[in-house]
């Protein structure tokens, strides 16, 4: 049995592991974690960083099983794909280039800017004044991914704390700042073969009020104007081109502009975080981490039918709404029951402390929701918040 | 759904009638894997094989195996597994007492790290007597720590690579819900609904069963031989005991004589099942493959064969033991 190698096994990643299993392979985990989400799901762990090169290197010199190396919602590990895949000889749809402009903002403005890609204004360092940046600004550092060390700032009293909290979160020690593109925020879920866009899913995210503007909930398809779709996949057939990635999955972060136009925010060549994947099977029936997995073992892509009608779905996070320990979660019996709900993803039990403060990490599960329409969608979510209850004490 | 590739194994035997239907209510529930329907005909003596024939000849999802004669099922499920060709597979009997709806639940079990996943009935639809003498097999393989799932039953889902490694191991006994936990230990349960038949009969008959439970006992357990030479020591030490009160005229000739008779009930008792064990010593020696495949619809190993390279048998005519 062929085994692949997943480089991270946080809750990103979990359907990464149970399609690799529905493909037929052995998981092997890499993730210092051993309580990481995903790592139950794996046939194996390895508790090795997903950035320790060397340790990967010696492990994968003793065995013959690994038929693929893929990182999932992760583009710290990107790096370490593409080197593990090279010296291996494994198949692998990244450049350098790609990966580069995956880890590094500076690199992907640079390119976007290069190519002559809608943009907006922006700077590498501190230094926002000299160029005479207006507000509000977005600091964020360059190499952190998933909103980490990102803060909206809407005046000149915040920016201070804001390079601050940006430098603490880099890899790297660098930062941007950027000027705020107002419209609408999207996700974006690609798949690329023989250089050019084959699928793309286009998400509606709907965020908390700044400063976090952390992700609560993502629609599919998102609600834009005609053209932003054409727009956009000549935009990314022109990035994958300039980067000469060939195969594999790219998510994207964008705002279409109050203009209608889509201004790319940043990239990863990786599948997004779950379930967006989830999300686009049940839109439009075709799956991009399976399609991640047949760039990872180079095998033929799954079939992509032309687009069908698609049907209106999204996932909506469910977070606590007061701070202390867990004690009860009420209600969710009741929600999967409503013909609207798909799943209900709970990533937390009672006893564990929980916060009221959205960010990251203060998940406490998602519910994915599909509908004949959208306003259908928007009432089930409402009723899905006001059934699932998070019980805590101070 | 993810296309996950599933092979559904239905071994048939004698059920000409349930053929079809099967065959459409699997599909009409798994149809959206990537889906093969493997049929083994254990030697039927009815029209199965045409029927699964005519299937194959309609749905190219479905492929066959035909033995030369009626091997047993155990037989036809390990060709079954031996010969899957998708990821995972799912054990279907052709009385589906088992609603195919069900395998979902397994199969979303198995995707969150387990390489066998079972069926436990929620509620049992059998008679009196299949109820009791499953819930008495359990509980004493469990005396004997013989490591069985739970409630297991025929009804699970698997990664083929796993069910080929148990095939292959080419045990004496061929007692599959034994074997995998000696291999894995990524096993869990679900509870599945569970119907009453509704067409054709069982196949088991209750001396089959008692056969099939004794071949557990002692090809997967020592400690019955254990009890056994304690239960055989304890005899002739109360032989001699009784013997020596006898001769010095402590107990009358009756007493003694029922009391060694009573010895030797225990005694043969435990020869018996020694005996049973000496099965499987014969097992280990030359004897004919657990299966011979007479036609198939794929490619098969030579060595299953029962005349290698003669190619499919559409043509042969009489294919029973009975046949004129």
């Amino acid at each position: 049995m062929k085994s692949l190698l997943i480089l991270g096994a946080a809750d990103g990643a979990m359907a990464t592991y149970r399609t690799a299993r529905a493909l037929g392979y052995r998981t092997v985990a890499v993730d210092l974690r051993d309580t990481a989400p995903a790592v139950a799901l794996a046939d194996e762990l390895l508790p090795v960083s997903t950035r320790d090169v060397s340790a990967l290197t010696g492990i994968l010199r003793g065995r013959s099983d690994v038929a693929g190396i893929l990182a999932p919602s992760s583009d710290i590990a990107l790096p370490t794909q593409l080197t593990l895949t090279e010296r291996f000889g494994l198949p692998c749809g990244l450049t350098e280039q790609t990966v580069e402009a995956s880890v590094d903002k500076r690199r992907f403005r640079a390119v976007c800017d290069e190519l002559g890609l809608p943009g907006y204004r922006w700077i590498d360092g501190p230094n926002w004044r000299a160029a005479g940046l207006r507000f509000p600004l977005v600091v964020k550092p360059a190499d952190a991914q998933s909103s980490r060390g990102v803060t909206r700032c809407p005046d000149e009293s915040t920016v201070d704390a804001a390079i601050e909290a940006a430098l603490e979160h880099s890899y790297g020690a660098g930062i941007v700042i950027e000027e705020e593109v107002r419209g609408q925020h999207c996700g974006c879920e690609c798949v690329i073969d023989d250089g050019r866009v084959v699928f793309m899913a286009l998400t509606e995210r709907h965020l908390t009020p700044p400063p976090q503007a952390t992700t609560t909930a993502h629609v599919l398809p998102a609600a834009v104007a005609g053209g932003v779709h054409d727009e956009l996949v000549a935009a990314v057939d022109a990035l994958c081109a300039r980067l000469g990635y060939r195969r594999g999955p790219l998510n994207l972060d964008l705002v279409v502009d109050t203009g209608g136009r889509p201004r790319l925010i940043e990239m990863g060549a990786r599948t997004g975080g779950d379930p967006l994947g989830e999300l686009a099977r049940h839109c439009y029936g075709i799956d991009p981490i399976e399609a991640s997995i047949s760039v990872a073992v180079g095998a033929p892509l799954p079939p992509m039918p032309p687009p069908a009608v698609p049907r209106p779905v999204m996932v909506q996070l469910l977070n606590a709404t007061d701070t202390g320990i867990l004690t009860a979660v009420h209600g969710v019996e009741e929600a999967r029951a409503r013909p609207e709900v798909v799943r209900v993803v709970l990533l937390t039990e009672p006893g564990r402390p929980v916060t009221s403060t959205i960010d990251l990490t203060s998940k406490l599960g998602y519910a994915l929701l599909a509908a004949d329409t959208p306003a259908q969608l928007r009432r089930a979510a409402d009723r899905l918040l006001s059934t699932i209850r998070f019980e805590v004490r101070p | 759904m993810h296309r996950l590739g599933l092979t559904a194994v239905v071994p048939c035997y004698d059920e000409a009638d349930s053929v079809a239907q099967t065959h459409a209510e699997i599909v009409a529930a798994l149809g959206d894997y990537d889906l093969e329907l493997l049929f083994v005909d254990d030697g039927s003596a009815d029209d199965t094989l045409a029927e699964i024939r005519r299937l194959a000849a309609t749905d190219p999802r479905v492929q066959y195996l035909s033995f030369s004669r009626n091997f047993g099922f155990e037989a036809a499920f390990s060709a079954g597994y031996k010969y899957a060709r998708k990821p995972w597979l799912v054990h279907l009997d052709a009385d589906l007492q088992f609603p195919p709806a069900e395998v979902h639940h397994l199969v979303e079990r198995a995707l969150e790290g387990y390489d066998a996943v079972f069926g436990v009935r929620r509620a049992r639809h059998d008679p009196w007597h299949r109820r009791w003498g499953a819930a008495g097999y359990h509980w004493l393989g469990r005396r004997l720590r013989i490591r069985i799932p739970a409630g297991a039953t025929t009804f699970r889902v698997l990664r083929t690579e796993l069910a080929r490694r148990v095939v292959e191991l080419r045990l004496g006994t061929p007692y599959f819900l034994a074997t995998v936990p000696l291999l894995t230990s990524r096993i869990a349960t679900v509870p599945v609904e569970h119907r009453p038949r509704t067409r054709g009969t069982s196949k088991f008959r209750l001396g089959r069963l008692i056969g099939h439970a004794l071949e557990l006992y002692v090809a997967f357990s020592r400690r019955a031989v254990h009890w056994v030479a304690i239960l055989l020591l304890l005899a002739a030490l109360a032989t001699a005991g009784l013997a020596v009160a006898a001769f010095a005229g402590w107990l009358g000739v009756a007493a003694a004589l029922g009391g060694g008779l009573l010895a030797q009930c225990f005694a043969l008792g435990g020869g018996a099942v020694l005996l049973r064990y000496t099965v499987l010593v014969a097992d280990a020696q030359p004897r004919p493959a657990m299966f011979y495949i007479r036609e198939a619809s794929i490619r098969v190993d030579p060595a299953d064969e029962l005349f290698p390279g003669a190619g499919t048998a559409l043509l042969i005519p009489a294919q029973r033991e009975d046949a004129a």
